[in-house]
């Protein structure tokens, strides 16, 4: 880390971040000179990684004409609430535990592993998923889980895990081909619909004007391709997965 | 090697494109029914190119279903139902799309001597973005589905404008216009194809360097601007060689078939213009894509660190087995969703300055904006220009659609036969009677909405509130449901003082077909 910036460059550097962590994206058609700034100027470049990045426990990911904020895995500054998401993900009058989140977060990775299988790297990739094929994913991971899990251990486990979201998805009705799909969230369907609605809020996912098929968006491909295929990053969240023996 | 086997693969390749069309044609869920399926699904990726063309509203599921009900009885006599005319442009899409997957075709490369697996999509959907945040999904047919549709043209890929090209040249000098047209359209859809084509091959080298070579990137830009420099050389020969083909016309009494012709032409100039703006873009990505370069370099050697992740084996497979609890899951999805900042609300803003809007605050202090008296004169002006104007609107209604009380359909000079003889001079030089017309041609009418449509002072047109009024005192035509103009070959001579228009076909789509069709 340098001993001194120049004020410019500083304020280039705070400019980023700032324009970052409202819009979550900043691309050449936003902020033209913000995004050469980064591109081009070390010294902001070197605030940014050497400072805000390690403050703001944040990493910048850079693709070609966007930049995209992301938080890291641990960050505790920024991001939802689980109450905000129980509000979000929850239905009815139905009490609003974690068991909704679990199974909403269960739903997004579903996704993102139809997207991302064997050789999704590749550049001729999935071009879309349909909700059915979703939650038949969904459906047959859990029951997966169910055969070889003992009941006495899942029982044992204080936290929220795969079990809990197992009885939230029994639980769900099944969808009813004379239903809307987006006004029936108490159905399996339904419920996996409304967390790509979430997805699509948050510009990560697309859903057809006929609510059947759902489809990436390219910031999602950038991130994915940017944050989770980095080495040391990958090999961070395969050790935070597989911690349940070291606890 | 024998010599026989050069360009192996690409022969192969070719072959495979229409594989989806055999599978599809394999099925056996409409045996009972039939259906040449190998031909309906040719005729989807065909309609799915037609609304690629210029002009024409872009191709959804909508258009798809409306197009298989019409096939469907005009081949088969058939009425589906709506719900089953759905089911079966499912079924063909998704075999067609592969369920979003890519269709790949595992075959031995005997040239090479290895096996090959050749990968494609044939068709592609994009989302317009129309609303901030809403997007309509649009098909286009994907590099790979028009080098099927192509092919079938016998064009090479890397040819396609140039050929294109050469055909539009020989038209416009052998004077076949309508031809000519045609020729134009494809050439629009060629163009935005290498439009496409040039940013796909940035966001792949961007998104996935180590698919593409450095050298090969740069060869690609570089002989895309020579190829691009050429093409835009011969479009300006063209667009000279209609100007030539113009003049013939001036200055002359024009018989029946040259008013056509020149109509035409008018048409190819159009569209021309349209593809020349559209190909003059391709030498600002063909820029950007040579400062790409030395990121794409980067790129490639910060990519050697990167790894693939495999979601479904690697995350979903360990959190079943590790049976994770909430906060993992939380973790690893954390870096994908928006940083989602905590707003605070200070109380001292009560006390900040309040916004006002300009158009209050700033009209007194504004000398260059008109004194009060001076603002009511041009308002009343402007409310009797826009009560004049919808008063002409609500009679050319009146005098337009009356014929649908009688038939469904008419065509344009029967409709001038209708006219008042006293008034057709007057109404046929009429721009209200035109800007009536060109709307409806744009835009068709909906006849079948718009009971609570609400008269606005600040609508500068209002047109649909009038046309609220005009069924509300012609009940009778709400059954017309679509109202729409097509244009027809002939053209017509208005007169002296106005010049020639199309004999424009007047179309209701009566409500029961209409509501057969959406």
């Amino acid at each position: 880390m340098r001993e001194q910036y120049n004020v410019k460059s500083i304020d280039q550097a705070l400019s980023i971040f700032l324009n970052l962590i409202v819009n979550n994206t900043l691309s050449m058609k936003d902020n033209a000179e913000l995004v050469e700034c980064y591109r081009m100027d070390s010294d902001v470049r070197d605030i940014i990684s050497d400072i805000i990045e390690p403050r703001a426990n944040i990493t910048i990911l850079n693709s070609q004409d966007t930049l995209y904020l992301s938080p890291n895995t641990d960050n505790r500054y920024f991001g939802y609430t689980n109450e905000q998401l129980r509000d979000k993900f929850a239905f009815g009058n139905m009490k609003k535990t974690n068991e909704v989140i679990y199974t909403s977060y269960f739903v997004i990775l579903s996704l993102l592993a139809l997207f991302y299988s064997e050789d999704s790297l590749e550049d001729v990739g999935r071009s879309y998923t349909t909700f059915p094929e979703i939650e038949t994913f969904i459906s047959t991971k859990l029951a997966m889980f169910e055969s070889m899990e003992s009941l006495d251990e899942v029982e044992a486990e204080c936290k929220f895990n795969l079990s809990s979201c197992i009885s939230f998805w029994n639980d769900l009705e099944i969808f009813n081909e004379r239903q809307e799909i987006s006004n029936s969230p108490k159905t399996k369907l339904g419920f996996v619909y409304k967390v790509c609605k979430f997805l699509k809020d948050e510009g990560l996912a697309r859903i057809d004007d006929n609510d059947r098929e759902v489809t990436l968006t390219e910031k999602t491909f950038n991130m994915v391709n940017r944050y989770y295929t980095d080495k040391m990053r990958r090999d961070r969240i395969m050790s935070i997965l597989c911690k349940k023996g070291e606890e | 090697m024998p010599s026989e086997l050069i360009g192996f693969r690409e022969r192969l390749n070719a072959f495979a494109l229409t594989r989806p069309l055999h599978e599809l044609a394999n099925s056996t869920k409409y045996n009972s029914k039939g259906y040449d399926m190998f031909s309906l699904g040719l005729s989807v990726l065909v309609t799915i190119l037609e609304n690629m063309v210029i002009g024409k509203q872009f191709c959804n599921y909508n258009t798809l279903f409306g197009f298989m009900d019409q096939c469907l009885y005009k081949n088969y006599k058939e009425n589906l139902d709506e719900k089953e005319i759905q089911e079966l442009v499912y079924f063909i899409m998704d075999r067609l799309r592969n369920d979003g997957r890519p269709f790949d075709y595992k075959y031995m490369d005997l040239e090479l001597g290895e096996e090959v697996v050749f990968k494609f999509h044939l068709i592609q959907s994009d989302y317009v973005e129309i609303k901030a945040k809403e997007g309509e999904q649009r098909f286009k047919l994907t590099e790979s589905g028009l080098d099927l549709l192509f092919r079938t043209k016998e064009m090479f890929r890397e040819l396609r404008i140039t050929i294109s090209q050469i055909y539009l040249r020989e038209q416009i000098k052998a004077g076949v216009f309508d031809n000519a047209l045609n020729t134009v359209n494809e050439l629009y859809v060629q163009v935005l194809e290498v439009k496409n084509e040039l940013r796909q091959l940035k966001s792949k080298a961007s998104r996935n360097p180590s698919t593409i070579a450095f050298e090969n990137y740069q060869k690609v830009a570089e002989k895309t601007y020579q190829q691009i420099a050429r093409e835009q050389e011969v479009f300006k020969q063209i667009q000279a060689l209609i100007l030539e083909a113009r003049d013939k016309y001036q200055f002359k009494k024009l018989t029946e078939k040259e008013k056509h012709s020149l109509n035409n032409l008018g048409k190819v100039e159009a569209n021309l213009m349209i593809v020349v703006n559209n190909h003059n873009d391709l030498f600002t990505q063909r820029l950007d894509l040579g400062t790409s370069l030395e990121e794409i370099l980067i790129e490639s050697i910060s990519s050697a660190l990167r790894e693939k992740l495999n979601f479904e084996r690697e995350i979903i497979d360990t959190i079943i087995s590790e049976n994770a609890d909430i906060d993992r899951l939380r973790q690893v999805l954390h870096p994908l969703l928006s940083p989602n900042i905590k707003q605070s609300f200070n109380i001292m803003k009560a006390l900040t300055p309040q916004y006002i809007p300009k158009s209050q605050s700033e009209k007194a202090v504004n000398s260059l904006i008109p004194s009060p008296d001076e603002y009511a004169e041009k308002l009343a002006l402007d409310q009797l220009k826009k009560q004049t104007k919808e008063k002409k609107w609500f009679y050319y209604m009146n005098l337009v659609f009356n014929p649908f009380k009688e038939q469904k359909e008419f065509d344009l000079k029967y409709l001038l036969s209708t006219f008042p003889t006293k008034d057709y001079d007057k109404i046929v030089s009429d721009p209200y009677f035109y800007s009536l017309m060109i709307t409806l041609h744009q835009k068709g009418f909906d006849f079948t909405y718009a009971d609570e449509v609400v008269y606005s002072d600040t609508e500068s047109d209002n047109l649909a509130y009038i046309l609220c009024k005009f069924l509300d005192s012609n009940p009778e035509l709400k059954t017309c449901g679509q109202v729409k103009l097509y244009p027809q070959a002939e053209v017509l001579d208005l007169g002296e003082h106005i010049g020639v228009m199309t004999n424009f076909r007047f179309e209701a789509e009566r409500v029961a077909d209409y509501e057969r069709t959406v």
